[in-house]
């Protein structure tokens, strides 16, 4: 089983191969072999623990948003919090074909009303350069895309009323080339 | 010993659930008030009584000030205490509670009052002969007056306007011919933001720390400090990491500043435990900043150094009773640091994320105390101060102090909301922090620099990272325990349902 995995700024290939036995698979990423024991006994949170060629890793997770077949996760790991993308080969083949390789999708993070669209469909952005704002909890919030590139699409209208979650808009990276 | 039967406690969250404990240690059984979106919530759950007070916002529920007094009469509390924020420093609510025969678990309505006001509590402080800064609130009519006033005080001052804050009409004076354009500029600029062009000048205090002191006092005439808390790391004002003791508070600083604490108090005949907080500049100098009449957010920093409980002590002084004994003339011992948990985003303009807590674990073992408001399932809002808990830990100095700090971080686990977490690891990692060299603008100046490096904004993530994305996606597809997606309209209590009963079935636990 393959999937393209996205962390931060790096993407990696990983391949699961058939468990050899119970719990236990062989896993490589970009060609590098690991043999990972996987078990979620003991967790009432469902926390996983890896044990990685004898290392110890606990896993929090949380599933942030599915866009198609590309999964989004929220994972806690030794009390830190990572993004992970999952992408099955054809939901990443399709990303590619699209030319949104890199495409970032921002959704709201607490529920709010939209007040300004600050820039227009197709306007590049900076990374970290104010796209919409929100108003929520009495204050405008800027919300901006992290990572630059052009605003592909808007998915809400000013005046707009959003819950947290619900998709602000979207983003493509400034390689359209993967 | 308390006489009280039942309390009830007039707040929510963390400070409810800290107050709960004490109660139930005392034996003195506990109500509280839950506005409707808190009825789950983890204090209503360890509470003996609870009753609604309100739809959620703060001005419906927990700030009804009338409607708390008469709950509290009609289920036979004989006291409340208001926790800290909402209604703690009102004295129009410590009033009602007189009236109705209520106890007000802390100071009087006059102390309150007095002490709520600036100009009055300054005043009240020269009186009681406690260093105030410098300075006068008086306007200064001309630029003459204004530059011998400052002259007097000593450079660097700071022009103040009279009717308003916020920066305006505000000039830093370094020195004597500065005065004159400073003045008129301040002074302008007053007039254009308030209508009202008075300004008055007082000491400016360079890189201040915000030393403050616990006090006590009870009604048998006696006042006691309980020492410093170090409270200089700030955000816009805001504490984020408190500790005690100072670090650069040795036995006869501490003993000044505990006696000008002591008058203080004393000034307003306090009863209660109260904060009074000072500015301590780099030459020990020391100056009144504002008298908090309130149990604080930072009170276990005290706690664990000097081995007290506060909420007994308050328990027992508004019964009548007198601050214990072996609380006279205490000494801190060790070293305790508090870290405030925050449903916030620290790397992201500290952008506010409400949600579910939907799993977490809190570190425990030697040294750790979590003073936490929430559990597993518990709903953060945005109606409220999204505080989720306090991590604190006690080492025998200052250095085990940071490393159990360091080690309850790793065991910290909150999924579900962004915390601060975050901001602790990177201070950790900081010079400035680690030797406690830090002044109220210091976090700021770090933030707004970028110095402090997010943890997790990773330069080259390691594999095992990828391992673990992948191996979660497939036990999420065959169903194991992840929590639904937000928007997802899937209910987490089914999804909860669905793993109990395979665990009840077959899981090894």
């Amino acid at each position: 089983m393959q999937s393209y995995v996205k962390i931060a700024g790096r993407e990696a290939l990983v391949e699961i191969e058939p468990e050899e036995r119970a719990g236990v698979s062989r896993v490589l990423v970009d060609g590098v072999a690991y043999t990972v024991d996987v078990s979620d006994a003991g967790s009432a949170a469902g926390a996983l623990s890896l044990l990685i060629d004898g290392r110890q890793v606990e896993v929090f997770s949380r599933r942030a948003r599915s866009d198609g077949g590309a999964k989004t996760y929220e994972l806690g790991i030794d009390g830190r919090q990572f993004s992970a993308t999952v992408a099955d080969p054809l939901a990443h083949l399709a990303q590619e074909s699209d030319g949104a390789g890199g495409a970032e999708r921002v959704d709201a993070y607490m529920p709010g009303r939209v007040v300004a669209l600050l820039v227009e469909e197709g306007t590049e952005v900076e990374p970290g350069e104010g796209v919409l704002v929100l108003e929520a909890m009495k204050m405008e919030n800027e919300i901006a895309a992290e990572t630059g590139g052009i605003v592909q699409e808007f998915f809400v209208e000013v005046g707009q009323a959003v819950e947290g979650g619900d998709p602000l808009f979207q983003v493509a990276g400034p390689d359209a080339d993967d | 010993m308390s006489t009280f039967e039942k309390v009830l406690i007039a707040n929510r969250g963390e400070i409810t659930v800290r107050v709960l404990r004490t109660l139930r240690e005392q034996g003195i059984r506990s109500a509280v008030i839950f506005s409707e979106p808190d009825r789950g919530s983890l204090p209503v759950r360890l509470a003996d009584e609870a009753y609604c007070i309100g739809p959620a916002p703060s001005a419906e529920s927990y700030l009804r000030a009338q409607a708390i007094v008469d709950l509290a009469r009609e289920i036979g509390a004989q006291a409340i205490h208001p926790g800290y924020g909402f209604l703690s420093e009102n004295a129009d609510f410590a009033r009602l509670c007189r009236e109705a025969g209520v106890v007000f678990i802390g100071p009087s309505p006059e102390a309150i009052e007095a002490m709520g006001k600036k100009i009055e509590s300054r005043r009240l402080m020269i009186e009681a002969e406690v260093p105030v800064v410098p300075g006068g609130t008086d306007p200064l009519a001309t630029a003459e007056a204004a530059r011998e006033a400052a002259d007097e005080i000593g450079y660097p001052v700071m022009l103040k306007a009279s009717a308003g804050g916020g920066g305006k009409g505000m000039r830093l004076v370094s020195s004597a011919d500065e005065l004159e354009s400073a003045y008129r500029a301040a002074t302008s600029e007053a007039g254009a933001s308030f209508g009202d062009s008075s300004v008055y000048v007082e000491k400016f205090i360079v890189n201040p720390r915000h030393v403050e002191i616990q006090i006590l006092g009870d009604s048998h005439g006696t006042v006691v400090s309980l020492g410093e808390r170090e409270c200089s790391l700030q955000r816009r004002h805001q504490k984020v990491v408190e500790e005690a003791p100072s670090t650069v508070v040795d036995p006869d600083l501490r003993r000044r500043m505990g006696e000008a604490a002591v008058k203080a108090g004393q000034a307003v005949g306090y009863e209660g435990a109260g904060t009074v907080e000072f500015l301590l500049d780099d030459e020990g100098e020391f100056y009144f900043l504002e008298m908090n009449t309130r149990l604080q957010v930072e009170h276990p920093v005290t706690e664990l150094v000097t081995g007290s409980d506060l909420v007994e002590e308050q328990l027992r002084i508004a019964s009548g009773g007198k601050i214990s004994e072996r609380l006279h003339d205490v000494e801190p011992v060790g070293h305790a640091i508090e870290a405030r948990l925050y449903a916030e985003d620290p790397f992201h303009g500290f952008a506010p994320s409400p949600g579910t807590v939907t799993s977490v674990r809190w570190p425990s073992g030697p040294g750790v105390r979590n003073d936490v408001g929430v559990q597993s399932g518990s709903e953060v809002s945005i109606h409220y101060d999204p505080m989720l808990a306090k991590l604190i830990v006690w080492g025998e100095d200052r250095s085990q102090a940071l490393r159990r700090l360091d080690r309850a971080l790793h065991e910290l686990q909150i999924v579900g909301v962004k915390t601060t977490a975050p901001l602790f690891r990177a201070l950790l990692s900081d010079e400035d922090f680690r030797s406690a060299n830090m002044d109220i603008g210091m976090l700021d100046r770090k933030l707004a620099d970028g110095d402090l490096q997010d943890p997790e904004a990773l330069e080259n993530p390691g594999d095992e990272l990828f391992i673990a994305a992948v191996l979660v996606d497939r036990m999420g597809q065959s169903g194991a325990a992840t929590a639904p997606p937000v928007g997802s309209g899937e209910s987490l209590r089914h999804r909860w349902r669905v793993v109990a009963r395979r665990e009840a079935v077959g899981g090894s636990n």
